[in-house]
């Protein structure tokens, strides 16, 4: 059983004594748990402190790693404390590991570490200070032991990574600090360089990514407004849409393997990205119309412009990635024909498109006004088809989802759409501030109201019969189940209804035999780490994947998909690298604790960077866009609150246990 | 207010203010290294560290906004113990060779060293020893003395926008290097070196004959173009070191490669050190007075003989204000005749006149910096990053910062393409179709400023009668635009509530000029952008003092500061104690026509160079030819100056003292830096010795007289004295012919014209339309006596498209000849996606091609062909 035997996390020091577990400055609590670690690692050093697992482990060339890695591979050369402090403590290090030390360049050491924790830019180098001050102070006999005797290899191996609090929480990683470092230098291109080497879609994502990254900001957990870091992206790739540039992607030659991707949503666009990136001609093979998936026909233009999309996928079409629409897996093709066909590996982006009956009376009998679902709605207004509305439309549901069709159904002309949510507003999956601009818009809420019939008259809609909810028990998501009371049905008059309480993905088509396995939720079962799906070179990602989620989550599993795909046709193995094991173990040690790179301090919400949006008024006669984001001007000033807090991780992996 | 305290002692600041410039502000001394008023902070010294009460660790104060009530401390042990420690961080490595560091005696880290008094390092790491990037031009970088502190690379990219420089790779090894990591190919404006506090960048042409400290800084400012920076000159010895700035100056010590590396021409061997004198057919230099009473004589003969009328005058807008008004003076008092212009027929007075008519005033009132500020402008017809990179420059920063919406319409590539929304590439000859395409789609789409409209123009009726009977397609063909394109540019420009127009040189020098730059400001009226602040036209002309030159009356139609001689006569010659002419002067296209009837004898011209600046150089070439006697007042001997009978050789711009007029209307102050070269004298100088060897002396015994008179005079320049004009000058308002229109409420009026279609007579055999312009590295074709600059560029190419080149044949660097129906020249091939297909481009900076002989008279488009010497032209 691993245990914490000697560490330091924040300004929380642990170690064991007579075999008991002291902790000094504050609780075990302020660890994270080393059960969060793999067994096989010895020790960790990160800008939080250090964690010594195993006896046999050697402070000096530990920290030494950490100081090279951090002067060859993240030190931005933008400081000069960072570059010539750590470059003094490197060479000083390398002097005494190599015997050739003195005791007196423990002096120098110590001191060095000093200035480098009291003056460096940012936390990377700081923190390389900081581990010094530490292992001269806790591991004094390993440096007094190097001086006398140098340092052999050890039987370990290091593996770092970099992150900072938004980067490790963003699904896909984006290097967060680095892109908005760059519009503070008002390099517009170089910040979506940045961002594309891990998300394809700026100009997606800088409008509808419900940024967890903003809540993880460090800014927002020291009191302040959370740098906006979702619109920044945006006005990068804005900057480079309106102002007709082309972006400064090469085209790659592709000379790898054929790779078939299904779906042209942001899963299916992510991987097909990447796989470009890598030299693979990738056909994406798209069912509707239009490409972009649920970005395309469940996310009104009034949120997400049609051009934008366009525009993103058109860039990507010029890099290579040929799009066929209208060809439907199970329906035209099936996955042996891919094969077949000569494409090494498939991706399945299929997205969940279904939607979730209400399960109530008269729900199925072809009542004129009652609609199918949310998404089918969506689906038909966004490709452009005839769809009537009555004048008094109600919405089921709570989520985005429903939000967007109440606003869609204001913007056709309803006089008056209302939402039907058997919970109360805080309990609402979606967005607050999608919530908030639909009451601004009109739209009205009945909460705790639960619809239990259809009425009709002449097989139209007349009303929809509720009944009151309370709040009882937490279930498992962590929400108050709500409860009918008895007796308290009453009627909503309406000519329309339609439900939005939730989307499954179609699977009916993947049979047995395909070797696919599927959950009991619908979704296709992957190994998380790999997106690999039971059946070898068949992967998946996305909603089809996770069930109804975020566009970058399933950007993130498009992404990783792809680089697993490259890996699997040339090397017929899938084994995800250092880097995204490292990546994996960070995320799952900060959804755990949350102390790893995140301030421990709950967040603050300092409220929101507000963007400029359209009067109610002027949004609802149309399908403008609502939000128009941040100025220029405003973003630099923005950016420049950014506290770049960075961190290196660095684990001792023992070599034997590797 | 924020009120906090710094080192105990009270301070206000102002709102987002850091702590180091609330500390300036209040005369606390922060050390620094890397911090640079220009660019935004890179905090990569940690030298201004400060403590702040109730923050745990030290902070930048250059980053760090100041909060009212926080108390700051400066001084305290561990800030100190930082700043030592980060300073011997620094000279660990640093190599210690001041003896040889071009920036010995003024470099940062020199100077810091010895204000923190640190003795020495005990820090141990091998020197440097980085190899010197020395192939570069003009610039050179030693990666060994730089402390990446990133000043050059953000004043490149901030200010300049070139982003010609880089940081690159990481940690110990972190360097400058350019972009893509080949040899500096950018603007040249030297901002880096300005920039750089050690020596690490420094310039190659200012080395080792000077130390900082026995360099001499005079104030001056730049004459090259009509922006008219400031900046200093440093000298030693009488000869020009370098040049620097003053981050205080209007264009906030911003120079372009003209300032910052044109001065060399100053010591240019060939500058004329001696009057010139055409004796049996051949020019030999003589004394002052053989050529003074040469002339003086044959003035009078002719004056005797055919009266005042046969003589005539050119100036010049590289002449200072003194200069000019002296020459006017010269002509309508010694000589007694209006017959003086200058190439601002061409230019600057058809805006002017469209200026006059629309506006009611002469001349634009905005401030470069207001366009800053400025929602949209549109940019057509000129580079102003290539022509007047001061203004040029502010466009990109606005475009980036402050969400300034930019429209490029040119027929070639401009260097604001990339921060352009919208980029019409429009067909030569049709910036005033679009216009009026424009305004048409504004009106269709209701984008009017219908209240502006209204209340303050008149004359809109015939303006929307003219744009009704336009058919759009016709616009389209016209301008080779797609709809979309012109309704894209159209919506960014009506829809902003502040906008402005720049242009040049394609617009003002076309035959329809005057016409073109009325529909650009029929438009600015149609959507209001006009009379208020952030919003106006600004009219780029390619020299120094072209506004200076017209304020002095240089110009047949009115007396200085467009006054009418009927009115101000009595004035004049109580003044000059002289008769003033009665006869109405010509123009330069008549003085042309003059010379060529035998009606005009005489010609003198100061500082001007028809046969390489007229729009109509080859007949200028043969009408000059007929003179009895030629003029010329120059720094060389010009292709103008070698048909002279007698040549006066001028002092240079560095060498004498004077006022010039930017085009914000900004008078300002020329300083003498060094003696003039040998026996040359200022032009105002040369004028009047003239004159007193003709007997009627001006009584001008230095510059300053001329402006003292000038400010006698001329209303709008009342009362300047030079103490006036110290630092920043003064920004003078316009001149209105008709001060009532100003203050009335209507004062601006549309002026409905259509252009018509550009003759395509030639079109069969010449099959290419020539398109002139300047090189980014010369300022009219003074600057081509720069080797600082003929080190960029040291002849004009002919630009044409790769595609074009295909089918010619032709590779980089081919020579080739360009022909008209009128002329031809010769000159290397510069194949260039810039330009379209059917188009080329070429500068007309260097005297020796003169393009302008290919042209017809008055325009700046020509049909060309072109042959590889020696062969039959390609059709």
């Amino acid at each position: 059983m691993k245990s914490i035997i000697l560490g330091r996390w924040g300004k929380v020091l642990r170690y064991r004594k007579n075999g008991e577990d002291v902790t000094e400055g504050g609780g075990p609590e302020d660890f994270p748990s080393e059960k969060s670690f793999p067994d096989n690692v010895v020790a960790v050093m990160s800008g939080k402190g250090f964690l010594q697992f195993k006896e046999n482990f050697d402070f000096v060339p530990m920290v030494a790693e950490y100081v090279k890695q951090i002067q060859t591979k993240y030190c931005c050369g933008k400081c000069i404390t960072g570059i010539k402090g750590s470059k003094l403590i490197l060479v000083t290090l390398d002097r005494i590991m190599r015997g050739e030390g003195q005791e007196s360049d423990l002096v120098l050491l110590r001191r060095m570490a000093g200035v480098l924790n009291d003056a460096a830019k940012c936390s990377v180098c700081q923190s390389a200070g900081e581990l010094l001050s530490d292992g001269l102070e806790h591991f004094r006999e390993h440096f007094l032991n190097a001086v006398k005797h140098g340092v052999s290899d050890g039987p370990f191996r290091f593996v770092g990574s970099v992150s900072a609090p938004c980067m490790n929480t963003c699904p896909c990683h984006i290097n967060i600090p680095g892109y908005v470092e760059m519009l503070q230098e008002l390099r517009y291109g170089e910040a979506l360089e940045i961002i594309r080497r891990e998300m394809p879609l700026p100009g997606i994502t800088g409008r509808i990514c419900p940024a967890p990254c903003e809540k993880a900001c460090s800014v927002a957990n020291m009191g302040d407004v959370a740098i906006p870091i979702k619109t920044l992206k945006r006005v990068a790739a804005d900057y480079e849409m309106i102002h007709h540039l082309k972006p400064p992607l090469e085209k790659v030659e592709l000379t790898g393997d054929p790779i078939a991707v299904i779906g042209a949503g942001p899963a299916g666009l992510s991987a097909a990205y990447y796989l470009n990136r890598l030299g693979h001609p990738v056909t994406i093979f798209e069912d509707l119309p239009e490409s972009g998936g649920m970005v395309a026909v469940g996310i009104p233009p009034y949120r997400q412009p049609r051009d934008v999309l366009e525009r993103e996928i058109d860039i990507l079409c010029d890099l290579g990635v040929t799009v066929k629409r209208g060809a439907k897996l199970g329906k035209h093709f099936g996955i042996n024909d891919l094969f077949r066909e000569g494409y090494r590996a498939v991706f399945l982006g299929l997205g969940s498109h279904k939607s979730t009956p209400l399960g109530i009376k008269g729900e199925t009998d072809g009542i004129a006004g009652v609609f199918s679902g949310g998404i089918d709605f969506l689906r038909n207004i966004n490709l452009g088809k005839e769809v009537s509305l009555g004048e008094n439309v109600i919405i089921v549901g709570g989520g985005n989802t429903a939000i967007d069709c109440a606003r869609t159904c204001l913007r056709m002309g309803a006089p008056k759409v209302s939402i039907v949510y058997r919970r109360t507003q805080s309990e609402m999956p979606a967005e607050p501030e999608e919530v908030e601009d639909a009451g601004e818009e009109g739209i009205e809420f009945h909460f705790l109201t639960q619809p239990i019939e259809i009425l009709e008259r002449d097989n139209k809609m007349t009303g929809l019969k509720c009944i009151r909810m309370e709040l009882g028990e937490p279930d498992k998501s962590g929400r108050r189940r709500p409860v009918p009371v008895q007796g308290s049905e009453f009627v909503l008059e309406a000519d329309t209804l339609i439900p939005a309480i939730g989307q499954t993905s179609a699977l009916d088509f993947i049979s047995p035999d395909d070797g696919i396995e599927i959950t009991r939720h619908v979704t296709i079962k992957v190994d998380p780490s790999t997106m690999m799906t039971s059946r070898p070179g068949i992967f998946a990602a996305g909603d089809v994947v996770s069930g109804p989620l975020t566009v970058v989550h399933a950007l993130a599993g498009g992404k990783r998909a792809a680089r697993m795909i490259h890996e699997y046709v040339n090397t017929g193995k899938c084994n995800p690298s250092d880097s995204q094991w490292m990546e994996d173990l960070i995320a799952k040690i900060e959804e755990n604790h949350g102390v790893l790179v995140t301030a421990r301090t709950p967040s603050r919400e300092g409220g929101k960077v507000s963007t400029m949006k359209l009067e109610p008024l002027e949004r609802i006669d149309s399908f403008r866009e609502v939000d128009s984001g941040l100025t220029q001007k405003g973003s630099f000033i923005e950016a420049s609150r950014c506290l770049r807090c960075f961190h290196l991780i660095l684990l001792a992996v023992d070599k034997a246990a590797s | 207010m924020p009120l906090l305290t710094i080192d105990d002692i009270e301070v206000n600041a102002s709102e987002g203010m850091t702590i180091l410039e609330a500390a300036n502000q209040a005369g606390i001394w922060i050390p620094t290294l890397c911090y640079y008023p220009k660019i935004t902070p890179s905090d990569s010294c940690r030298m201004c560290v400060v403590e702040i009460e109730g923050v745990h660790r030290p902070m930048t104060s250059c980053n760090t906004v100041v909060r009212d009530g926080m108390k700051v401390h400066t001084d305290t042990p561990q800030v100190k113990n930082i700043r030592e420690e980060v300073m011997k961080l620094v000279l660990m490595d640093h190599p210690l060779d001041c003896p040889i560091c071009p920036a010995a005696g003024e470099c940062e880290i020199q100077t810091l060293t010895y204000r923190l008094g640190i003795a020495g390092t005990e820090y141990l790491m091998e020197r440097r020893s980085g190899s010197i990037v020395k192939n570069w031009p003009l610039i050179q970088y030693n990666p060994n003395l730089c402390i990446t502190c990133l000043r050059c690379v953000k004043v490149c990219h901030e200010v300049i926008g070139a982003g010609a420089l880089a940081l690159q790779e990481l940690g110990y090894n972190a360097r400058i290097n350019t972009r893509d990591g080949g040899v500096l190919k950018c603007d040249f404006c030297g901002e880096c070196v300005e920039a750089c506090p050690s020596g690490a960048m420094s310039y190659k042409e200012s080395k080792n004959w000077a130390r900082s400290w026995e360099l001499r800084k005079t104030p001056t400012i730049c004459t090259l173009c009509s922006a008219g920076c400031r900046m200093e000159m440093n000298v030693k010895d009488d000869k020009i070191f370098r040049i620097t700035t003053d981050p205080a100056s209007h264009n906030s010590g911003n120079l372009c490669v003209g300032g910052r590396f044109g001065y060399d021409l100053v010591h240019n061997k060939d500058r004329l050190v001696s009057p010139w004198l055409r004796r049996g057919g051949v020019l030999r230099p003589v004394f002052w007075e053989e050529s003074l009473s040469y002339v003086s004589e044959k003035f009078k003969k002719i004056i005797l003989e055919s009266g005042p009328d046969s003589i005539a005058g050119l100036a010049s807008p590289r002449l200072t204000n003194e200069d000019c008004y002296a020459f006017q003076k010269f002509f309508r008092s010694v000589i007694g005749t209006n017959n003086i212009d200058s190439e601002a027929r061409f230019s600057f007075l058809r805006v002017q006149r469209a200026m006059e008519l629309t506006c009611g005033v002469k001349g634009t009132p905005n401030t470069l910096e207001e366009l800053l500020k400025t929602e949209a402008v549109l940019v057509i017809g000129i580079d102003p990053v290539e022509e007047t990179p001061a203004l040029g420059w502010k466009i990109k920063i606005a475009s980036r910062r402050y969400d300034s919406n930019v429209i490029v319409a040119n027929s070639r590539q401009t260097s604001l393409d990339p921060f352009a929304r919208t980029r019409l590439r429009i067909r030569p000859y049709s910036e005033s179709e679009l216009a009026l395409g424009m305004m048409k789609i504004i009106l269709d789409l209701d984008l009017w400023d219908r209240k502006f409209v209204r209340d303050r123009t008149t004359n809109f009726l015939p303006m929307k009668g003219l744009l009704d009977k336009i058919p759009l397609k016709g616009i389209l063909k016209r301008t080779g635009l797609s709809a979309e394109e012109l309704e894209e540019a159209a919506r960014i420009f009506a829809e902003a509530s502040t906008a402005s127009i720049i242009f040049g040189g394609d617009v003002i020098l076309q035959e329809n000029g005057l016409q073109c730059v009325m529909n650009l400001v029929n438009l600015a009226l149609l959507t209001g952008a006009m009379g208020r602040s952030n919003s106006g036209v600004y009219p780029i002309f390619e020299k120094g003092n072209i506004v200076g030159l017209c304020d002095m009356g240089v110009m047949p139609e009115y007396m200085p500061g467009y006054q009418d001689m009927a009115a101000v006569r009595d004035l004049f010659e109580k003044t000059w104690k002289a008769k003033l002419p009665y006869s109405k002067g010509k123009t330069a296209t008549e003085i042309a026509r003059g010379l060529e009837s035998g009606e005009v004898r005489a010609i003198y011209i100061a500082g001007a160079d028809p046969l390489t600046d007229y729009p109509n150089a080859g007949r200028w070439a043969s009408a000059l030819k007929k003179a009895e006697l030629l003029v010329i007042q120059d720094m060389f001997m010009s292709p103008t100056a070698e048909l002279a009978h007698c040549v006066f050789p001028v002092a240079s711009f560095a060498e004498k003292e004077g006022t010039m007029t930017n085009i914000e209307h900004r008078i300002q102050r020329l300083a003498q830096v060094i003696p003039p070269l040998g026996p040359t004298m200022p032009d105002w100088s040369i004028l009047e010795e003239l004159a007193k060897t003709m007997g009627h002396p001006m009584g001008y015994f230095r510059s300053a007289d001329v402006l003292s008179e000038i400010s006698r005079t001329i209303p709008t320049y009342k009362g300047i004295t030079l103490p006036d004009l110290e630092g920043n000058g003064k920004i003078l308002r316009p001149f209105s012919t008709n001060p009532e229109r100003l203050s009335s409420e209507k004062p601006f009026s549309f002026a409905p014209v259509r252009t018509w279609e550009a003759p395509d007579k030639d079109a069969e055999d010449y099959p290419f339309e020539m398109v002139v312009g300047r090189s980014m590295y010369h300022f009219g074709s003074t600057s081509t006596r720069s080797m600082n600059l003929l080190g960029l560029c040291s002849c004009g190419n002919v630009e044409i498209n790769p595609d074009d080149a295909k089918d010619l044949g032709l590779k980089q660097g081919d020579l080739i000849e360009v022909m008209s129906p009128r002329g031809s020249f010769e000159a290397p091939v510069e194949i260039s996606y810039k330009i379209s297909r059917g188009l080329i481009f070429v500068p007309v900076n260097f005297p020796g091609m003169g393009v302008y002989r290919l042209f017809d008279e008055n325009t700046n488009v020509c049909r060309v062909k072109l042959a590889t010497p020696g062969k039959t032209p390609a059709a």
